[in-house]
């Protein structure tokens, strides 16, 4: 057989690829350098602030993914 | 230490409520085979998988770590919160095809999965006995954590010995009667009951300390006495940038075998793909607890263990009920995180190593995967976790490790045809090595994390041996491919 490394087959699917993967880069050195900062926002820490607006994103991606992917919902 | 018995009470009811809710998980399902006790039937809804994937990942290290890491480094400990998240992704991506490969190929455990894509029994089983060192380890702090907790709650009358054998009785009843589907309902009821009391708790402290009910006060004060707490490498230097971010992606990468067992247990691919979506959200849980940990660092300048400080906090500050409430919620977050691990053992040593071993039918398989739950407490959790061995957060890092060096594996199962046997064979004891020498002998050299070590020897031996030793069979290939490609998982139960 012709050996392969999986890729997106699609548009959107290299879209969300490249979302997750944007994602993972804003919680890692070089990004989580340009938080750190001893300064607050909202009454919390900046680093605190960046981590739940990753988590919020990381929900949004998926919610977005789970339209454009239009899976099916078979659970009631 | 309390005087008061209401903690101990509380305690002692949520010990009673998860045990009742563990027995009635059975439902009348026979257990007697793997499909039931060992994933529940494949039956398990959106709601539950959210909370049993969610509860399972907070662990006692949320209530007594976390708080903990706040008061000694700073905001150091949000990287626990970002990984968490991470690994909801992964489990967006990975967790339906592990689903499908389960469904389709009758899989109950990882090793099975292993075996199965690399033809390779031998693989299958090594990767389970060794999975099996960070899983065991990890148990053990787990029941460590809760005999503690418990002693604490008794006023120092239940002494950790005794806390060990009631919490490992108490799991081990429904664990052998209703299996994962006793994980999946305790945990959804600890899920709940650990979003509660930390928030109320940390919202009570937050109060308590500062008058307010929010925490900028808190913040305020740090960012102008100790604002070291509020950068990296944090209070006491240690979080570097490097360490920040190899931690981050080596903890990503941990497929460990419980998460495979959740996965599995779920009703469809989509039911994952939902719970995965909203887990994030169950990471706010982590906010209020480590807000205690910094009100320590005012209110309690001069504490020993680090670990201590939330219960410390609580004992000296809070009302009785809540400190009981406190314990009630670190004791779900230890059995939570404790149970999933004990059972995935004994499925890996039955199905994995005993069943190709001694070539047993799969009832026969079945029986001794729940008989094996007793011995593995009796005879290795209980007396190591009544030891307190020093060295065994050595051992889970080293057992933790090991399950990173694990990912070539995966990449031949979701990314990658070409992966051999001899290539993730090599993949994973070149990475273990490393990660080994650089865990005991030369602790993460350079502020870079042992495991990232690993897998940077790991991952280009794995494709280097994989590209110069004969591939797994083309029909063998072609099954797993045809799910994992997106897009392709199986019509009618997606």
């Amino acid at each position: 057989m012709k050996h392969y490394v999986v890729r997106p087959r699609s548009g959107k699917g290299w879209i969300l690829t490249l979302a997750f993967v944007a994602l993972i880069a804003l919680g890692l050195w070089p990004v989580i350098g340009w938080f750190n900062l001893p300064r607050l926002w909202l009454g919390l820490p900046w680093l605190a602030i960046w981590t739940y607006v990753i988590v919020l994103g990381c929900w949004l991606a998926m919610l977005l993914a789970n339209r454009w992917l239009r899976v099916p919902s078979h659970d009631d | 230490m309390t005087t008061s018995l209401l903690p101990l009470w509380i305690t002692l009811g949520y010990i009673g409520v998860a045990l009742f809710i563990g027995l009635r998980a059975r439902g009348g399902h026979l257990m007697d085979s793997l499909e039931e006790w060992g994933v529940a039937g494949r039956s398990m809804g959106p709601i539950t998988l959210y909370l049993l994937i969610a509860a399972g990942s907070i662990s006692a290290y949320t209530f007594m770590g976390a708080p903990g890491w706040a008061y000694s480094k700073g905001v150091a400990v949000f990287y626990v919160v970002i990984y968490l998240s991470y690994l909801a992704l992964v489990a967006w991506y990975c967790g339906p095809k592990v689903w499908a490969f389960g469904q389709r190929f009758g899989h109950v455990t990882q090793g099975a999965a292993i075996a199965d894509r690399y033809q390779s029994p031998l693989l299958g089983g090594l990767a389970a006995l060794v999975m099996s060192i960070g899983s065991l380890a990890y148990a053990v702090l787990q029941t460590i954590g809760s005999a503690y907790i418990l002693s604490v709650m008794s006023g120092g009358r239940i002494p950790v010995w005794a806390g060990v054998i009631v919490i490992l009785s108490v799991i081990a009843i429904y664990l052998y009667v209703s299996g994962q589907r006793a994980i999946g309902l305790t945990n959804a009821f600890q899920g709940i009951l650990m979003l509660v009391v930390a928030w109320t708790v940390g919202l009570w402290a937050a109060h308590h300390a500062t008058g307010e009910m929010g925490f900028a006060s808190v913040f305020e004060r740090l960012a102008a006495e100790r604002p070291a707490f509020l950068t990296l490498p944090g209070a006491d230097g240690k979080m570097s940038f490097a360490f920040w971010t190899t931690s981050i992606i080596v903890s990503m990468l941990s497929f460990m075998p419980p998460v495979w067992s959740q996965w599995m247990s779920a009703r469809s691919a989509d039911t994952i793909r939902r719970s995965a979506t909203w887990l994030p959200t169950y990471y706010i849980v982590v906010l209020p607890m480590v807000v205690v940990g910094f009100i320590g660092i005012t209110a309690l300048p001069n504490l020993g263990r680090a670990d201590t400080v939330a219960l410390e906090f609580a004992l000296q500050n809070l009302p009785s009920w809540l400190v009981g409430l406190l314990g009630a919620g670190t004791l779900a977050a230890a059995m939570s995180s404790c149970e999933p691990f004990l059972h995935s053992v004994s499925m890996a040593y039955a199905k994995d190593i005993a069943q190709p071993l001694f070539r047993l039918g799969d009832a026969a398989t079945a029986r001794l995967a729940r008989r094996l739950l007793i011995p593995i407490m009796a005879l290795i959790v209980a007396p190591v976790a009544i030891s307190e061995p020093s060295n065994l957060i050595m051992i889970l890092l080293v057992g933790l490790g090991f399950a990173t060096q694990v990912l070539p594996a995966f990449i031949g199962m979701f990314l990658w045809t070409r992966a051999s046997r001899w290539g993730v064979l090599a993949g994973i004891l070149s990475g273990f090595s490393v990660t080994l020498a650089f865990t005991l002998v030369w602790p993460n050299p350079l502020g870079i994390h042992a495991g990232f070590w690993g897998l940077m020897i790991n991952l280009p031996l794995f494709v280097i041996v994989s590209c110069l030793t004969p591939p797994v069979r083309d029909d063998v290939v072609e099954r797993f491919f045809e799910l994992a490609i997106p897009g392709r998982l199986p019509s009618g139960r997606r």
